[in-house]
């Protein structure tokens, strides 16, 4: 154990029981006397001692069975008429006339069978005889010791050290601890006036570390009565200025409390949302459930394309369609599938199904918004964003969740080009992906041309695809009533949060683990 | 995204060039694809543009490779070839069954193993992503110097007509294939309803293939060391058969064929006429106002490099002036819409490396959705309530969002075709998802308070969807003394600092306990709900801790303040 152990981790009680052995020779104490020498109760001594020993303090320096001697009721009402009736008796036999039985129980300090029990009790040993009615002494020495040396011997002790104490047997004369142990095996429990009892004694010796620490205690003047807490009624009353209080061990933790606190992923998400908004995007919202219309058909995808079987959208089982199509959008995009309408577009060629676009699905990408905000008479110049929850039709894994999110959104605006795309999305990788270095790389989307994919150079991850962007093709935003170029971008939001989060498992983003969410320590802002 | 196998040598064979694999990558970004695997000798390369099939095969992506990095193309004349003696006949039935059909035979390729691989997986990518399954378009490849033609595209009796299939020993009829042979079951499909099949075969009447579904075992399978092929395509939409037909020529002209034009006679009209020459160039001229061109790629751009851009990429008949550009795509080509097409080529062939970026310098204002400013605020109080925020996947289960909370009444959003039952609806409610929480959690030391804000979808007949989507608020605490009181304590905050004042009535709600439970209102509108989780739900879930908890439309809720 370390000898120079930080005083402030003391317990006042184990101060105390220290400097309870500046008191005892060669530092040893046996637990009997600890109370009182430490001046606390035993088993604030029993706690003590136990601290004390785990830190290497004290040790056990011996062990002995020690008998103890205490008062029954019985003794106690003897040591209060102080003096035994063979006392009593005796002191009356050592007088003349020598008195009889008969005389001797007029005295009523003991009731007949007292007296009877000590005449007989006397008589049987010879300390006394029968000298026709009258009793005599018959053995002086012996009828001495009951009326001079036993009552100051033992009940006097008593008086001392108080009628409940437990004295130890090996402290009372030879004669006494005969007496003792006479009277205690030969009489029933209930008459007999005292009582011995076995237990074990430890003698607790302190260690040299110990010593040296209640060396610096006494140095320091710790006496263990120092204040633990500042109460307010010593604030009003002023009597902090008389106290000291005690020094607290600051290398000791306390337990992590359970706090309030945002989830860490959807904080993450926060933090990308706080940075589109400060570069002076304006936020998106939709519904849930889409039409293929939006969800697709406005995108100008057309309705036989590859991502719009049904293994690739979620479907809405009750109700099937929407109620009504959405004009004049639905006629405008199905000129632009069918013919290009007035687009400058060839279309499609083929014939628009009014009906299919009325089909609901649950949104399967974010652009779906971005469509609903063209046609919706947006800001120009404008810049819009949406986190959008969406849903495909895959496998959950450990690559794939249930329902995922998309943070997409487009820049409109008289002088948007190809370069200003690049632009936009250099700005992406810098403010988003905190990389200063990217790349562009051709791409396709079926409502882009061109189509740019972004890649970033990430401080941990190297180069990663952060995230597809393009100019809207014409066949897609005239129909829905916009004359300028719009750039339509999307980021690749839930690979950077995992490296964030330290997350392997995509599902875990969304757990439902309790001690997990609560134990996922902040992340790094997504986006400072 | 198709992806296909190549193989390396063959690929570079064709490309006329050696790469390693960086460099390769590098080269291959211009033709918008990506080795997904690499594995010995052979790649995974995947195709991003879903539009352009002519690049689904080691031949059509060498054929861009060579072109981008030398700035020409191979011109393959043989699209405008005089038409030739070979012919495909077309029978009158069919018009109303797979009315198309396009050919052409090629001499002089070796196949080798190499060759007959990737023509193999040509056909395949072309039919299944292109051709969609195979109903638009299938086609067949056969050895043709047995073939005597004409060939014959009729329809046939499936009954009285046999044929001995790929991979049979013995004869079936044309209905028994469908319900006999592997491949047959896949495609039966496509002949559903058909009361005579499409058969082709030779003038001496040897049957070649029923296509969309298989072809014959003897006459005509290609193997490795023929030099003379047919190739057919068949389908229900004429364009994509025709281009079909001009990229399977390519392909095998870039392996040294000499393609020789097969006449498709029809008996009915199409859109092409009754004679269509095949393979057939069907592009038209592309006309771009060079005005356009600047405004897309912002800035200026000369001409000389417009038409290095447009001969790297495949273009033809390219003609310039002071004010458009006039070209003509690659014969095989069919993915050209929009001028913003031709310039998107031009972009690609110059390199995006070539354009400097520049900010779009507009000034607008960033602007959050008020809805999302009230979830923030609704948030950041519960949070000082002390509730750990949760967040939760929108799809859940029937079972968990009806059964599990006692509501079987409930009507929610559901998925006709759902991947798995556990995402199988949408989430007309939060509780739900932090009840499945609690279930997961008995662990964590308590007491737990957890809360959740997000969206939810609900059934609404008269709204235009029959659905809407809503902001909820659910918050819920588990404990030995969890009650309805100590969580309508936070409720109060909620209302106290967001200034609604809402009252309870009692609710029958069947997912808390009766007579502990109460509706929310506000204005005499019901907006949420609040009570002890009724022990019934709690068995339901495995909980074996009291649960109170209370749900709020903070669409509602936030109205007020």
């Amino acid at each position: 154990m370390d000898p120079t152990i930080d005083l402030s981790s003391l317990h006042a009680l184990e101060i105390k029981t220290l400097r309870a052995f500046e008191s005892g020779e060669e530092h040893e104490l046996t637990d009997a006397v600890l109370p009182e020498a430490a001046g606390i109760g035993s088993g604030q001594v029993r706690r003590a001692l136990e601290w004390l020993r785990s830190k290497g303090l004290l040790d056990v320096a011996g062990e002995a069975t020690v008998s103890t001697v205490s008062l029954t009721e019985s003794g106690v009402a003897l040591a209060g008429i102080g003096a035994t009736p063979e006392a009593a008796l005796l002191l009356r036999a050592n007088k003349e006339p020598a008195p009889t039985l008969k005389h001797l129980q007029a005295d009523t300090r003991f009731d007949r069978g007292e007296w009877g029990s000590a005449y007989g009790g006397l008589k049987a040993e010879g300390t006394i005889r029968q000298d026709g009615a009258a009793i005599r002494i018959a053995d002086p020495d012996r009828a001495a010791f009951y009326t001079e040396r036993l009552v100051p011997g033992l009940f006097g002790r008593f008086r001392e050290a108080g009628d409940g104490a437990a004295l130890n047997l090996d402290d009372f004369t030879e004669e006494i601890q005969s007496y003792i142990l006479e009277r205690t095996s030969k009489r029933g429990k209930g008459k007999a006036a005292i009582r011995v009892d076995e237990r074990l004694e430890r003698t607790y010796r302190l260690t040299p570390a110990g010593r040296g620490t209640l060396e610096r205690i006494l140095e320091s003047g710790l006496t263990g009565d120092e204040v633990s807490r500042l109460t307010p009624e010593m604030l009003q009353s002023g009597d902090w200025r008389d106290v000291s209080f005690r020094r607290y061990d600051i290398s000791i933790k306390p337990p992590r409390i359970l706090i309030g606190r945002l989830h860490p992923y959807r904080a993450y998400l926060d933090g990308v949302r706080r940075k589109l908004l400060s570069l002076g995007f304006e936020e998106m919202k939709g519904p849930l459930v889409e039409t293929e219309f939006w969800n697709m058909d406005a995108l100008f995808m057309p309705q036989f394309h590859a991502a719009r079987n049904i293994h690739d959208a979620y479907y809405v089982k009750e109700p099937i369609r929407s109620n009504a199509p959405e004009e004049p959008f639905f006629s405008n995009v199905a000129a632009a599938h069918a013919d290009g309408g007035d687009t400058g577009s060839r279309g499609w060629r083929y014939e628009f199904s009014p009906a299919r676009a009325r089909r609901l699905i649950l949104r399967s990408q974010g652009t779906a918004l971005s469509g609903r905000t063209l046609a919706s008479g947006p800001n120009v110049p404008g810049k819009y964003f949406a986190v959008a929850r969406c849903f495909r039709y895959d496998d959950v894994d450990a690559t794939h969740a249930a329902d995922f999110f998309q943070v997409e959104g487009i820049v409109l605006g008289e002088g948007i080009n190809f370069r200003s795309l690049l632009g936009l999305l250099k700005l992406f990788a810098l403010e988003i992906a905190q990389s200063d270095e990217c790349r562009f790389v051709p791409d396709y989307f079926p409502f882009t041309e061109p189509s740019v994919e972004l890649q970033a150079r990430h401080p941990s991850l190297g180069w990663i695809e952060f995230g597809g962007a393009g100019l809207f093709r014409p066949e897609l935003t005239r129909p829905l009533g916009v004359e300028v170029p719009v750039i339509a971008w999307g980021l690749g939001i839930d690979r950077m949060a995992m490296v964030a989060l330290d997350i392997d498992d995509i599902r875990d983003l969304f757990s439902t683990d309790l001690d997990r969410i609560r134990n996922e320590r902040e992340n790094r802002p997504a986006a400072t | 995204m198709p992806t296909i196998t190549v193989i390396r040598e063959d690929l570079e064979r064709l490309a006329g060039q050696t790469y390693d694999l960086p460099e390769l990558e590098r080269a291959l970004e211009a033709v918008k694809a990506e080795v997904k695997v690499e594995d010995g000798a052979l790649l995974r390369i995947q195709l991003k543009d879903t539009n352009r099939p002519d690049l689904w095969s080691s031949e059509g992506v060498a054929r861009l490779l060579k072109g981008h990095r030398e700035g020409v193309h191979e011109p393959y004349g043989f699209f405008d070839d005089p038409p030739g003696e070979l012919e495909v006949r077309v029978d009158p039935a069919l018009e109303g069954l797979r009315p198309y059909v396009a050919a052409f035979a090629c001499e002089g390729v070796s196949v080798d193993e190499a060759a007959l691989e990737q023509l193999i997986e040509a056909q395949e990518k072309l039919a299944e992503g292109y051709g969609r399954g195979r109903s638009a378009v299938a086609i067949g490849i056969y050895d043709a110097s047995d073939l005597a033609f004409p060939v014959r595209y009729d329809a046939a009796d499936p009954d009285a007509t046999r044929f001995v299939p790929l991979g049979m020993e013995t004869g079936l009829t044309l209905r028994d294939i469908l319900s006999e042979h592997p491949t047959g079951r896949t495609y039966a499909h496509l002949l559903e309803g058909f009361g005579a099949f499409p058969l082709i075969s030779d003038s001496r009447g040897e049957v070649l293939s029923m296509p969309p579904v298989i072809n014959s075992r003897d006459p005509g399978a290609v193997e490795v060391g023929d030099s003379f092929l047919f190739c057919e395509a068949t389908g229900t939409e004429l364009d994509a058969v025709l281009l079909s037909v001009a990229i399977m020529a390519a392909n095998m002209a870039d392996r040294g064929g000499r393609i020789l034009p097969v006449n498709t006679i029809y008996p009915y009209d199409t859109p092409r006429g009754r004679e269509i020459r095949c393979p057939l160039d069907m592009t038209e001229t592309v006309e771009v106002d060079l005005d356009d061109l600047r405004r897309v790629i912002g800035g200026a751009i000369d001409n000389g490099s417009i038409e290095r851009a447009l001969a790297a990429m495949g273009y033809r008949d390219v003609a310039l002036d002071r004010n458009r550009v006039r070209a003509r795509p690659a014969p095989y080509r069919d993915d050209i819409l929009h001028p913003v097409d031709l310039i998107e080529d031009v972009i690609v062939a110059v390199g995006f490396d070539n354009f400097e970026p520049e900010l779009p310098h507009d000034f607008t204002v960033g602007k959050s959705a008020p809805e999302e400013d009230l979830s923030d605020r609704i948030r950041g109080l519960m949070v000082g309530c002390g509730f750990q925020e949760v967040f939760l996947p929108i799809l859940s289960s029937r079972a968990d969002l009806t059964e599990r909370v006692c509501d079987t009444g409930a009507r929610i959003v559901e998925i006709s075709n759902p991947m798995s039952e556990n995402y199988s609806a949408v989430r007309n409610a939060l509780l739900p998802g932090l009840l499945r929480v609690e279930a997961a959690s008995r662990k964590a030391p308590y007491p737990h308070h957890i809360f959740e804000v997000g969206e939810v979808c609900v059934i609404a007949r008269d709204e235009l969807y029959g659905t809407r989507t809503e902001i909820c608020l659910a918050a819920l605490e588990a404990h030995a003394d969890a009650t309805l009181s100590g969580i309508q304590s936070h409720l109060e905050a909620l209302a106290y600092y967001l200034g609604f004042d809402y009252s309870l009535t009692p609710s029958e709600h069947p997912t808390f306990l009766p007579g502990r439970a109460g509706e929310i209102r506000l204005d005499g509108n019901g907006f949420g709900i609040i009570g002890e989780i009724h022990p019934e739900v709690l068995e339901n879930w495995g909980i074996s801790v009291p649960v109170s908890a209370f749900e709020v439309n903070i669409d509602i809720a936030g109205t007020q303040s």
